[in-house]
């Protein structure tokens, strides 16, 4: 069984594969196919190192930290591989390959305690959909900030419809994964929402990527500049407060007495 | 910005200014907003009330200043600031006080511009527009049942020792309440890692003469509005925690969860009305 030993060698394999993938969409229109093969085959080998690594712990890796960021760097691979085939972006793979070779960096250079022990609290059907649906959206949101970026610096057009599309789809699973997670707050310690540093960030995210989706139903907002930027500066600073609500939190004195405080 | 818009934003911004430095000064004189005094039956009576001037409002939109600064997108912002602003407030408190004047005035203005723009929007010539109405009558049934139920919530927590029996339980500012039926734990059964942490422990409790096993994440419904949760159990297994959380509008929370959860499937499945395009935008 692949257990947590063999994960820098997963690692390796993965950013060379996602590079390799990364320069072939770069180079040549033609080598499309490549970098499409490249990078679906880094996804396939992470996907068996996470699910081997499921099997070993016996039970699901999500539950530090370190575990969180096994599945955001797996989910950017996958998003910004979506994106490249849907949008033809091709710079976006050297994008996704980066901020996931940073977050597979993290893990090698600041392991975490990857044990089979899983706490009670944890110990409940909403624990996995709740986790990976956020580290989902956080992925796909994370593509939309680099288009945001890019759409900033190039003053282009041409990602706005990509970027929309990220933003529905991260805030429709930001929006599962917070209504998922109170429902099992309810079940875990008594109320849906307790206002708990954790929550309150959750909250601070949600509605700032609302904020978004309401600037992108206006036309106004395509057609004029400064509307645009803001739209763009919106979607940057809502990403900003995501991170905050995921890892940032852990360095707030308010996040002493969280809830939460078992994913530190 | 035509000088009619002008003028309506500046009134705006100083009703917003008003409210605000209102809820300040009640914050300082009075302290936190007196949740308990709206128990039911009050807090129905106040919603309705709510309900009826919100409809009103929604009837004369056309003749009220009011009105039309609530349905405008000027008030869009300013609930979604407001959530923002409040999320940060909370979010880097120690203790999140969730009961300042601030943080009701906000949400009640964010119901209020919610129940509103549903009203008007939740239909058009073609039809009845299925995905704004989940996701903003769910919002509002799940916001609006967290608020106007918090004076019904009642939290409060015992310690069982083993065999004894308690009719007991203490609020958390730690006056006494009677339960008004009886606990009484019959056994603990805990297993724990090699490094001390409990990986599983459960409770077998006599409650109101019915035999149930309290687990985290497993809590028993002893009635429609009362949930009994297990907190934790004592190192020598002599005694556990329990919290009984009575919570009446909980169903209404969830009704409005579940639209919210349909809503934002529609949300990913449906995607934007029309993918950004300046040239058809």
């Amino acid at each position: 069984m692949l257990g947590w030993n063999i994960f820098p060698w997963v690692a390796a394999a993965v950013f060379v594969l996602s590079l390799s993938s990364a320069i072939a969409a770069l180079c040549k229109r033609e080598s499309r196919s490549i970098a499409i093969a490249c990078s679906t085959t880094a996804i396939a080998l992470f996907v068996l190192f996470i699910l081997s690594l499921w099997m070993t712990l016996e039970r699901p890796p999500l539950r530090t930290m370190g575990e969180t960021r096994l599945w955001y760097s797996l989910f950017l691979l996958m998003a910004g591989l979506f994106t490249y085939v849907r949008w033809r972006f091709r710079w976006i793979l050297s994008f996704s390959t980066l901020l996931a070779t940073v977050f597979m960096a993290i893990n090698i250079l600041k392991p975490e305690i990857h044990d089979q022990s899983l706490m009670p609290a944890l110990q409940s059907i909403w624990f996995v959909p709740h986790v990976s649906v956020y580290m989902f959206s956080y992925a796909l949101l994370g593509c939309a900030t680099i288009l945001s970026i890019g759409a900033l610096a190039t003053r282009s057009d041409k990602f706005d419809e990509a970027i929309e599309r990220l933003i529905y789809g991260g805030t429709a699973f930001v929006t599962i994964g917070m209504l998922t997670g109170a429902i099992w707050a309810k079940d875990a310690w008594g109320a849906y929402w307790s206002w708990d540093a954790k929550e309150a960030w959750a909250a601070v995210t949600w509605g700032l990527y609302l904020v978004a989706i309401h600037l992108a139903l206006r036309p106004s907002t395509y057609t004029t500049p400064w509307q645009k930027r803001t739209y763009y500066i919106v979607i940057i600073v809502a990403f900003l407060a995501l991170q905050m609500c995921w890892w940032g939190v852990n360095y707030l004195p308010s996040a002493q007495e969280s809830v939460h405080a078992y994913n530190q | 910005m035509g000088a009619m818009k002008y003028k309506a934003f500046v009134i705006e911004a100083i009703c917003v200014a008003a409210t605000v430095a209102t809820a300040l000064i009640l914050q300082y004189f009075v302290g936190n907003f007196p949740v308990e005094i709206f128990a039911f039956p009050l807090n129905i009576v106040t919603m309705a009330l709510w309900g009826v001037v919100v409809y009103l409002l929604y009837k004369n939109r056309e003749n009220s200043t009011v009105a039309k600064s609530l349905l405008s997108i000027h008030a869009t912002w300013l609930s979604l600031g407001s959530m923002a602003a409040t999320g940060i407030y909370l979010g880097l408190q120690r203790e999140p006080n969730a009961t300042s004047w601030l943080v009701v005035v906000g949400i009640l203005f964010t119901l209020t511009h919610l129940l509103l723009i549903t009203m008007r929007g939740w239909r058009t010539a073609q039809g009845i527009r299925w995905r704004f109405t989940l996701l903003h009558a769910g919002l509002i049934i799940a916001l609006g049942a967290g608020f106007w139920g918090a004076p019904d919530r009642v939290q409060l927590r015992t310690m069982l020792p083993t065999k004894s029996t308690i009719t007991h339980a203490y609020h958390l500012d730690g006056t006494m309440t009677n339960l008004g039926y009886a606990l009484q734990l019959r056994g603990l059964d805990a297993e724990y890692n090699e490094n001390g942490t409990p990986t599983h422990f459960e409770a077998a409790v006599n409650i109101d003469n019915e035999d149930v096993t309290l687990r985290v994440n497993h809590p028993y419904n002893r009635t429609f509005s009362e949930k009994i949760y297990l907190v934790s159990i004592g190192n020598d297994a002599s005694y556990c925690v329990v919290e009984i959380v009575r919570e009446p509008w909980q169903w209404a929370s969830l009704a409005g969860i579940i639209l919210l959860l349909a809503g934002a499937v529609m949300l990913f499945l449906r995607g934007p009305r029309h993918a950004a395009n300046p040239k058809t935008k």
